[in-house]
């Protein structure tokens, strides 16, 4: 061993190829990083290229999109019914007995939320309201008929939320007269 | 004949300096130890120098692909806030679905109801209602809130094989198929009247979301 070490001292040539040794491995592990953060660079810069080319590919005809969006929404919100405006809301529903000549005898705007539609609820809506109306309609089994039809085809953006038809049974007349409670939503501004 | 240890010591000393002497041997020690010291230097630096050139490669294939991505970006982030958009206005289409989202429409149920009930069978009063409930689906499971759709039909008939023959109609009806729901009929049939013979009934139609929760 310590012929080899004498070996060692002696021959400069040895003493300049262990200190290469040792800065070759001394750089070696300095640099060891720098591939892994390197491909991890590259890597995410490829990702967020291949999400752009993406984006570009899924918003294709994206302002035609947004436009026909816009002309519906706009389309619903001039449709939607305003809370505060009951007479005008209540009137809405009364016009149908000319229109179909039929007899309601009342009209109820309900003052409770409707369960399924407000905050927490099973189908919560965030940007609109939802009011509810009680409509009592007094009629043949074809003009109650035509007046759920009514309310499922009419602009207003409205639904028959429930129903009772009852058979009444009226001594003097043979008519066959029915008697319908009607509950129908309607949606309405926030 | 004497023992190892009894051996005569050298008959002269040794003043030889080893390490002063030199390498006989036919590979010296000195060579050796170069050869092994150059070729280790000469592994290692051809290693640092492909890892070197591979970061060089790497380098440049990331600044081609900033380029790239900054080249694209303005239009991308033009493109995300087009998209942000449609999301907002999507979510008034969506509410919408959500309020039109039911497996019987009144007008249709009673068009239905009347086209599959028999001559002999009257009704005394048909209902529809949604009621937003909260059920556990199994007694370790949490409560979650759904819409129950319920039918009541309630009537009069002077044979209960007429009011099976009903229930028959209107189980393979297209009113009781709603994709999406569980239906469940329940039958109340009540006591016979003595003096007209009228049996009057009550049939209960359940109709559920299926899956998990129905937000």
């Amino acid at each position: 061993m310590n012929q080899v070490i004498d070996n060692i001292k002696k021959s400069s040539a040895i003493i300049v190829g262990f200190i290469a040794l040792l800065i070759c491995i001394g750089f070696g592990l300095l640099r060891s990083n720098q591939i892994t953060k390197l491909s991890a660079l590259e890597s995410e810069l490829n990702t967020k290229l291949d999400k752009i080319s993406l984006n570009v590919k899924n918003s294709e005809n994206i302002d035609a999109d947004i436009q026909t969006l816009k002309s519906h929404v706009s389309a619903v919100d001039e449709r939607l019914f305003v809370r505060e405006e009951r007479s005008t809301n209540i009137d809405f529903f009364y016009s149908f007995e000319e229109k179909l000549d039929i007899a309601i005898s009342e009209v109820m705007q309900l003052e409770r939320n409707n369960a399924r539609y407000s905050l927490e609820g099973p189908d919560e809506l965030k940007l609109y309201s939802v009011i509810d109306y009680r409509i009592t309609v007094n009629g043949a089994f074809h003009e109650i008929l035509r007046f759920l039809y009514e309310i499922y085809q009419i602009d207003t953006i409205a639904r028959v939320t429930g129903f009772q038809i009852d058979t009444t049974y009226d001594s003097d007349s043979d008519s066959g007269e029915l008697s319908a409670q009607i509950n129908v939503a309607v949606l309405a501004t926030k | 004949m004497s023992n190892q240890g009894d051996l005569q010591p050298n008959w002269h000393p040794n003043f030889r300096i080893e390490s002063t002497l030199p390498d006989t041997r036919a590979i010296h020690m000195t060579f050796i130890i170069k050869a092994f010291l150059y070729t280790a230097v000469l592994i290692l630096a051809a290693f640092v120098l492909q890892r070197e050139y591979q970061a060089y490669l790497l380098r440049k294939t990331i600044s081609d692909l900033e380029l790239q991505v900054e080249k694209v970006s303005s239009a991308d982030r033009s493109r995300l806030q087009k998209s942000e958009q449609f999301r907002k206005y999507a979510l008034n289409i969506k509410e919408l679905q959500k309020f039109f989202s039911v497996p019987l429409i009144a007008h249709e149920s009673v068009v239905e109801l009347s086209s599959v009930k028999p001559e002999d069978l009257i009704f005394t009063s048909i209902a529809l209602s949604e009621l937003a409930v909260e059920i556990k689906r199994s007694p370790k499971s949490r409560p979650e809130d759904i819409v129950l759709f319920k039918l009541k039909i309630s009537g009069n008939v002077q044979d209960l094989p007429v009011l099976t023959q009903f229930k028959r109609e209107l189980e393979n009806s297209q009113l009781l198929k709603p994709s999406g729901y569980t239906v469940v009929i329940d039958e109340n049939i009540e006591q016979r009247d003595v003096d007209t013979g009228i049996i009057p009934f009550t049939l209960i139609i359940s109709l559920e979301k299926t899956g998990k929760g129905s937000k």
